[in-house]
């Protein structure tokens, strides 16, 4: 309970819950911090105020990839961090195919709903030509 | 409905039809390709279909949003990676917040997912020695 306020202290001072040395399934972290954590931006802070922050996973990159694992570690509470250097969604073209193991994934993290409404298009008219020509 | 047919009827509907990879900057889009791949099919490996067109910037905000929705994941915009370090326990990482500040954050793992010329393999993992072989055939 000590643990609990502490942590309810702490985000009073838009901090994100500490996850220093905690077993890896942590159920009790308070919904009042919840917000924060799910905060897009990283806390601000003095930096004397709070030592390095710490998590068990660290994600460098933002992309399908590392946002697809961050969602699959929270599915297994499993405490983690992405670091993403854009400041939102990259809307150049990218990726345009998606596989079966790609909606299988995405299935996983439960947004099956939004494959076949949302996601998959039924627009085609990308033109993809080699940089060397 | 027939599962096979519904699979069917969204192939109709979200296939990838035709790849045509055609060289040159010209506007051509009707001469030789180089090369042509047929995607129009059902076919898969597992019950899903094999490929579908997606709109990447709408699978990611529905990925973000499932990352937004656990306690124990944290998605930091504007955070760009400019030190890695690490010993026999933690791994260290140096960004640079928003507001060009740089911080601290260290973890046990560290999991490279800026791509091929990203930070992690290119000012990390390559000057230590360890590069990614490309796979014969």
């Amino acid at each position: 309970m000590q643990d609990f306020h502490h942590n309810v202290q702490v985000c009073s001072y838009s901090f994100p819950p500490q996850v220093f040395d905690r077993p890896l399934a942590n159920p009790c972290i308070p919904t009042a911090c919840i917000t924060q954590l799910n905060s897009c931006c990283p806390p601000r802070l003095d930096d004397m105020a709070i030592p390095d922050e710490q998590t068990e996973v660290i994600i460098c990159g933002g992309g399908p990839t590392g946002a697809l694992l961050s969602a699959l570690l929270g599915q297994m509470h499993v405490p983690n961090i992405v670091l993403e250097k854009e400041a939102d969604i990259t809307t150049d073209p990218r990726g345009i195919a998606l596989d079966e193991d790609g909606i299988r994934i995405l299935q996983s993290i439960g947004v099956y709903d939004r494959v076949y409404t949302e996601i998959g298009s039924c627009e085609f008219h990308w033109i993809l030509t080699s940089p060397s020509d | 409905m027939d599962p096979d047919l519904a699979v069917r009827l969204r192939v109709c509907s979200l296939g990838m039809k035709k790849f045509k990879f055609l060289s040159g900057t010209g506007k051509d889009l009707r001469k030789q390709p180089l090369l042509e791949i047929d995607y129009n099919t059902s076919e898969g490996g597992t019950g899903h279909v094999g490929f579908i067109c997606h709109k990447q910037p709408v699978l990611e905000k529905a990925v973000r949003d499932q990352v937004s929705a656990s306690p124990f994941s944290q998605l930091w915009s504007g955070c760009k990676v400019t030190a890695v370090s690490e010993d026999a326990d933690q791994v260290y990482v140096e960004y640079m917040d928003p507001e060009q500040k740089i911080r601290k954050l260290r973890g046990r793992f560290l999991v490279g997912a800026d791509g091929k010329t990203g930070f992690v393999r290119k000012k990390y993992l390559e000057p230590k020695g360890i590069v990614l072989e490309r796979c014969i055939g």
